[in-house]
């Protein structure tokens, strides 16, 4: 065997490094599949409320339960960031957007802006919706 | 999916350029009515007008997620047999909740 202190090692072992670009990409795809399960909890919320009284309370009761608002927060904000990250990746398909900077920012805004959006969407549902 | 990458990625992305729009609506609207009664919801998904775009919202949805978890079967899974296998569940799986969602839609509109 070679010596493998001085032996030429593939470099991306060494030089990879953590970024916000190489971030987005991997939530992009965590999230598609968090929407998965998601579309599993919107599916069973439209039968439930096609199928009778019963079963819509049944299915609301087990949203608002703690466990339940935890999955919704979770779910609500994997749609925001899906969505604002797959508008940035659209732009680079029409080949927009590419520049370091560019990319980095809107990496960031993608991730800042889904938190926003989230907070301020259940900041209304709370006072809005709880009193209905 | 070899050879049918090019519809595959077009796909992807025109189910992608559909959901934007009428996912900000539909969330939007959610908002607005959260806390509403079976009958209250069932009421308002029942308008054509909230029927249609969210009919096509889910068509779209399942679509587009059918297509996103094929790509990520072939990234992840190399066996043909396994890969093969897993590829018909996540088509059975998305025809089956898309069928039942779009179905329940209807369902509302023609029970209110
Ligand atoms: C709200 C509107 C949506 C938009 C704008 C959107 C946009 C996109 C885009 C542009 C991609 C391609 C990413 C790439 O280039 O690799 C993508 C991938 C994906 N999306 Fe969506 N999407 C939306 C909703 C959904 C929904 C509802 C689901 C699931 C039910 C979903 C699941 C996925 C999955 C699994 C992938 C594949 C991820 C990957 O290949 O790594 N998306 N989405």
């Amino acid at each position: 065997m070679a010596n493998h202190a001085t032996a030429p090692v593939s470099p991306h072992l060494q030089i990879w490094r953590w970024t916000v670009t190489m971030a987005a990409s991997i939530f992009q795809r965590a999230t598609g599949v968090a929407q998965y399960a998601g579309a599993i909890l919107l599916t069973i919320w439209l039968a439930s409320a096609a199928m009778s009284e019963q079963a819509f309370n049944t299915v609301q009761s087990l949203f608002a339960s703690p466990l339940g608002m935890i999955v919704l927060v979770g779910y609500s904000w994997s749609i925001c960031f899906h969505l604002i990250n797959g508008v940035r990746f659209l732009f680079w398909d029409a080949g927009y957007g590419f520049k370091i900077k560019t990319a980095n920012l809107t990496g960031w805004l993608a991730f800042g802006g889904s938190i926003v959006l989230t907070a301020i969407i259940w900041a209304i549902v709370l006072v809005t919706g709880g009193g209905n | 999916m070899a050879g049918k990458g090019t519809p595959h990625f077009i796909f992807q992305r025109v189910t992608a350029l559909v959901m934007i729009p009428l996912t900000i609506w539909f969330v939007a609207s959610l908002i607005a009515h959260a806390g509403d009664s079976r009958t209250e919801l069932m009421e308002w998904i029942a308008h054509w007008h909230v029927a249609v775009p969210l009919s096509i919202l889910l068509l779209a949805g399942f679509f587009h997620m059918r297509l996103g978890i094929e790509v990520i079967i072939d990234d992840y899974i190399h066996k043909p047999d396994t890969r093969g296998m897993l590829h018909f569940l996540n088509t059975l799986f998305s025809l089956i909740l898309g069928a039942i969602a779009v179905w329940s839609v209807v369902a509302i509109t023609l029970i209110v």
